[in-house]
């Protein structure tokens, strides 16, 4: 079947890839008050199913919005959350989720505009 | 037996970015007929009435997921039959046998090409088609 992505079709979705990426920087600020309070040789259960959950939609979507890099960062540590919800956290397992949160902030500061890079 | 085309999708899916771009690319792209439902209790409801000619159904929910769903949405009469296409990101070769062994028709991989997820589930329709009038 031919393709019917007309203009329309593809400002519609350019639209949304925008509204997206202009709350990227939201998402993460979440995310990273989720993973602050996780801290310690054990993660806290209480926190981990919200960090996850935060983590794992990002993970999801940002491919989708072809946010790339994004995936990649948050991709990774969906994989450290979810080994941890599974009892499974890995030694230094905090400090690789800080690695990978770094990684996050990087790939989404170049998705905005450069006089609003942090 | 001329086949049915594919008219309306039901997309069951708690992401509201993921509901939003799946909507413009059933609905504006693919020219179908598409309503949305943002969980399993949702979509329980709904389906039944809006009668989908297939289900596009997350996997990871919270509260009731794909799986159970897909059990729920056979108790039902009206979509005890309706083809039901799985939407995930777990995707390795066990995982999809299971989804197969639990009743779904196919399985879309997440993150899906939005210009071609409707292709994709005509694709899947066609031979589901094809099955039931064979």
């Amino acid at each position: 079947m031919k393709s019917r992505l007309t203009p329309d079709y593809q400002a519609q979705l350019e639209a949304l890839r925008r509204a997206y990426g202009e709350d990227l920087p939201r998402r993460v600020q979440a995310i990273e008050e989720a993973t602050a309070a996780l801290h310690g040789p054990v993660p806290r259960p209480e926190g981990l199913e919200v960090a996850y959950h935060l983590v794992h939609r990002l993970n999801g979507s940002a491919a989708i919005y072809g946010f790339e890099a994004v995936r990649r960062a948050a991709a990774e540590l969906d994989r450290i959350l979810a080994q941890a919800m599974e009892g499974r956290a890995a030694d230094g397992w905090d400090a690789k989720l800080a690695v990978h949160l770094e990684e996050l902030r990087r790939a989404v500061s170049v998705t905005r505009p450069k006089g609003e890079q942090g | 037996m001329t086949s049915r085309d594919l008219r309306r999708v039901l997309v069951v899916e708690d992401d509201p970015d993921i509901q939003a771009v799946a909507d413009v690319a059933l609905s504006w792209i693919g020219d179908l007929e598409v309503e949305v439902c943002g969980s399993a209790k949702d979509a329980l409801e709904k389906a039944p009435v809006f009668r989908p000619d297939l289900i596009l159904l997350d996997v990871m929910m919270p509260g009731m997921d794909g799986p159970q769903a897909l059990a729920a949405l056979r108790e039902i009469p009206e979509t005890r039959a309706t083809p039901v296409v799985f939407m995930t990101a777990r995707v390795q070769a066990h995982e999809l046998r299971r989804y197969k062994e639990l009743g779904a028709l196919d399985v879309i991989a997440k993150p899906f090409e939005p210009t071609e997820l409707a292709a994709q589930l005509r694709q899947m329709w066609a031979r589901f088609e094809t099955q039931a009038s064979g």
